[in-house]
């Protein structure tokens, strides 16, 4: 079978690598940073059940009920069933909402409208002032499960995962691509051999395709999202409006996050959220939960959609969300495809196209397995905040908690170590949730250190605690008020103040960390 | 009892008010939330060091120069902080800590293992110089989690000798993992011979000096330590763990102890609302509406980091008692990290050279005095002078009120 080179580690790259492996191809996934580091755990965390775009864009939002259908079967650890509602606002035109509930019927995406005073029984936190709600099946999604899921299977069927290393070119002869040249932080080169190669990297798919002289018409846009301390919301809630900024708040594990803001920008690495978009996203939220400003907000953050721009597209219209292949032959290469758009809801259909045309090209007629072969057949995620107790109970670990706000305990860090591409602090954290709670790794980012120090790793172990304290610092400095101005401080006091590091001691291009 | 002055907040500064008030014949009321900074400190006297010049061995006072006019101390005056140091230092009320003066800044160890200057060093705190060429035992104890044996370990590698980990058994078999329960069960420790006897088999015999982490004890800690230094025959010291951190609840304990043998020390007490006339402050009220009156008024909470100053989400910084006029660096609009941090640590309460606040009309309340973390235009964690501030303004404002109350 033919080896293919995929770019890109996050949700699509994922998927990708997965369906070639089970189709039979020998995969090498190449991955910059690490596994779902981008855009792919940059969003709100819903599953959708596609209602959101069921208006705008009616064909993806039946694609997006589908995939949710789908994914949900084949991964349910990483998933919560929760539900969601469309709630429109007593001075909001009734339009929108007649729309909505035909639209759902075409799209086959199951709607029921709920009386107002069911939901506010409920939903505490949410303005009185609304006038029509409709429950649909919107879920949530655990991106890093999602992606580690993934990636574990990708390896099981042979499949090779490269993380942090770059792309610094892809070589070709007579019209086919024959090799891609990676880079590791180190400055060591490697070079592999390949039969095809798929582009999957997102948002950065124009970089990549730059590499082999090719653009691809993308629209970035960065979506800003705020999180709040607890789940003040069982359901995902939307508004039942036209899609645009400030309509989604979603509960996620300890927290609900609260989204989006759409700014389009140049640069893929844009996550740096700014102050007019915190109070952008205040104000917005706002009109659903009257008092948010005296919600303790512990981060922002951002991540750079990648949408396909059609040409002769009317702007006043909401950008389309479905994804495109594009293949590069007309520009003279016969055996490279770039995937993009869509979202991590449709990562796996995506997927699918994508290798379905890189197998006409390459003369493999294998069908499609991804959609029946189960990811994992582990129990069901339903968050509640016992099962971590229960946990530690039923490990014993009572005193080894490393991580007091989501009760992340020494034996879980140690079991995350014996990954080999575990490389620094960041690492472990998007596996483990470690320094993710409202302290911001305030306790636990020198447990870390000394759980570490002396191991196989052999890093700067002072500039791993000051970066994963200036990263955690980028995202939360942007909400630093109320409570958190407090808890901000309180963190400066221990690192700087009492541990003697200095933040000015390290020069990060904000913009550029993508971590 | 007539209250003379009423204090916010039971901090360091709040703590040097009320000591220095009675010792100029002036009781004090002092209201407290619950806890307060000093315990994520380490329990040592800094002074001043810049982060950015940072030289050791070098006088604290000799760096006024550098600090911009508009500085707590500059307003201070540099002859009234040495003095308020001094007399810090002259205190003789501490019993379960002593605290060593140095005339310039000597280095103790963080607890990750850095290097911190300061000018006063409880008594067996781990100084980095005394390590030197030295062979070194660190023990550390099962299940604690907050002492970074490795870290220290890693740091002192350059300079020490030899160095050892030796990780030993608990006082007692409860498996603390917090640095609080640990000192309870050195206090509580029947007898500490016998624990160190069989600590002192398995030392390496060469090593000179045994580093412990800074919980060997809250009350007894002296004894405990001195009966370690006796049994090991060697020299002990105590290395910070993570905070809220031991030295510092005992420092804090000896305080409040002496605070509370002269004066009413009220917990769990909020005060909302202040009665103001004239550029005078009358009487202040609680959350209860309770009314309580004073002479004078000693605003000492801790500014953004502890509450007594709130940051809102539109960018507004307010104190929300007296409602001065504040110095707000609008640190949501910076464009870097670090830039934020700063201007948040520097916004605060802006007053004339007595400490007594401006209001919106640059007036002033001749009454009401800010201390410490509440006062504009300083950054502790870049000039290492967290508890220098603290002391200064506080035996500075007790000076001043008595000056004020000389004057009625």
């Amino acid at each position: 079978m033919p080896r293919i080179v995929v770019i890109g580690g996050g949700a699509t790259g994922c998927g990708v690598a997965r369906d070639l492996s089970l189709r039979g191809y020998k995969v090498i996934l190449i991955e910059f940073g690490d596994l779902g580091s981008g855009t792919s755990s940059r969003f709100h965390g819903m599953l959708q059940s596609g209602a959101r775009y069921v208006v705008s864009d009616t064909n993806y939002a039946a694609e997006c009920y589908r995939e949710r259908e789908i994914i949900s079967r084949i991964i349910p650890e990483a998933v919560e069933l929760i539900g969601g509602v469309f709630v429109s606002l007593k001075n909001e035109e009734e339009n929108y909402s007649q729309q909505f509930v035909k639209c759902c019927d075409k799209a086959k995406i199951p709607c029921e409208e709920i009386a107002s005073k069911d939901l506010l029984k409920n939903e505490k936190e949410l303005t009185s002032d609304i006038s029509r709600v409709f429950k649909v099946p919107d879920a949530i999604i655990n991106p890093w499960k999602l992606v580690n899921a993934l990636a574990e299977e990708i390896t099981k069927l042979g499949g090779e995962i490269i993380l942090n290393h770059q792309v610094v070119s892809i070589k070709h002869k007579d019209n086919f691509v024959n090799s891609v040249e990676i880079i590791n932080k180190n400055g060591i080169k490697k070079n592999i051999l390949c039969d095809g190669v798929i582009n999957a990297s997102g948002a950065w798919s124009g970089k990549i395709a730059n590499l082999f002289d090719q653009d691809v018409s993308l629209e970035l846009t960065k979506g800003s999202i705020m999180v709040f301390s607890h789940r003040i919301v069982s359901l995902a809630v939307n508004r039942c409006r036209m899609p645009s900024s400030n309509d989604i708040m979603c509960p996620s594990g300890t927290v609900s996050l609260w989204g989006t803001t759409s700014q389009v920008v140049d640069n893929p690495n844009t996550t740096k959220v700014n102050p007019d978009e915190i109070q952008k996203l205040l104000k917005g939220a706002e009109e659903l939960f009257p008092k948010i400003r005296d919600y303790r907000s512990f981060r922002a953050w951002a991540g750079v959609r990648p949408i396909v721009k059609p040409k002769n597209f009317n702007k006043d219209l909401p950008l389309p969300r479905s994804h495109s292949v594009i293949d590069h032959q007309k520009e003279g290469l016969n055996n490279i495809l770039t995937v993009c758009g869509g979202s991590l809801t449709t990562h796996r259909s995506m997927a699918e196209d994508v290798v379905n045309q890189i197998g006409t090209k390459l003369g493999i007629n294998k069908q499609c397995e991804t959609s029946e072969v189960v990811i994992s057949d582990s129990v069901k995620s339903n968050w509640n905040s016992t099962s971590y107790f229960k946990k530690i109970e039923k490990e014993k670990n009572y005193n080894d908690l490393i991580c007091e706000c989501e009760l992340i305990t020494k034996k879980d860090i140690e079991d995350v170590m014996k990954n080999e591409e575990i490389i620094d602090f960041h690492n472990i954290r998007r596996r483990v949730r470690v320094g993710f709670g409202p302290c911001q790794g305030t306790f636990c980012n020198s447990r870390l250190a000394n759980l570490l120090v002396g191991k196989k790793y052999d890093f700067d172990i002072e500039e791993s605690i000051l970066n994963f304290w200036a990263e955690r610092l980028k995202g939360s400095i942007s909400t630093a008020y109320g409570d958190q101005a407090k808890q901000i401080l309180l963190s400066d006091y221990i690192f700087q103040e009492n541990f003697g590091l200095n933040l000015n001691s390290i020069s990060t291009n904000e913009d550029e960390v993508r971590s | 009892m007539k209250t003379d002055v009423i204090i916010i907040g039971a901090e360091l500064d709040a703590f040097v008010t009320s000591i220095r008030l009675n010792e100029l014949g002036f009781n004090t009321r002092i209201f407290s939330s619950g806890k307060g900074s000093l315990l994520y400190s380490l329990g040592n006297i800094k002074i001043l060091n810049l982060v950015e010049t940072i030289n050791e061995k070098n006088s604290p006072f000799s760096l006024f120069d550098n600090l911009k006019l508009n500085h707590p101390y500059n307003i201070i005056g540099k002859e009234n902080v040495k003095k308020s140091i001094d007399w810090f230092f002259s205190l003789n009320f501490f019993n379960r800590i002593k605290i060593n003066q140095y005339s310039y800044n000597i280095n103790t160890l963080s607890p990750i293992g850095r290097k911190i200057p300061c000018i006063g060093l409880y008594y067996k705190q781990i100084c980095f110089n005394d390590l030197k060429n030295q062979e070194i035992s660190i023990v550390e104890f099962e299940n604690h989690k907050d002492f970074h044996s490795e870290l220290i370990a890693k740091s002192i590698k350059k300079i020490a000798k030899s160095i050892e980990i030796i990780k030993i058994q608990q006082p007692d078999d409860s498996k603390n993992s917090d640095s609080s329960s640990l000192a309870i069960s050195f206090d509580n420790l029947a007898s500490s011979e016998n624990y160190f006897n069989s600590l002192k088999k398995r030392l390496n015999k060469n090593s000179s000096i045994v580093i412990f982490p800074a919980v060997l004890g809250l009350n007894k800690y002296i004894k405990v330590i001195q009966t370690a230094e006796k049994i090991l025959n060697k020299k002990c010291v105590e290395a910070p763990t993570l905070p809220p951190s031991i030295p510092a609840i005992r420092l804090n304990l000896d305080l409040e102890k002496e605070v509370m043998e002269h004066n009413n020390l009220h917990k769990g007490s909020v005060i909302s609302k202040a009665k103001i006339e004239n550029n005078k402050c009358l009487y202040l009220m609680d959350n209860f509406e309770r009314i309580f009156n004073a002479d004078a008024f000693v605003m000492s909470n801790g500014g953004v980091l502890m509450g007594g100053i709130k940051v809102y989400s539109n960018g507004d910084i307010r104190e929300n008692i007296f409602n001065p006029k504040i110095q707000n660096n609008n640190h949501l609009l910076k464009d870097k990290s670090s830039e934020s941090l700063n201007a948040l640590q520097t916004s605060g309460v802006l007053t004339n050279n007595k400490l007594n606040p401006f209001l919106d009309d640059d007036s002033i309340i001749n009454n009401v005095f800010y201390t410490g973390r509440n006062l504009a235009n300083w950054n502790p964690s870049t000039e290492f002078s967290g508890e220098g501030i603290s002391i200064a303004s506080g035996w500075y404002t007790a000076n001043n009120i008595a000056e004020y109350m000389e004057s009625l």
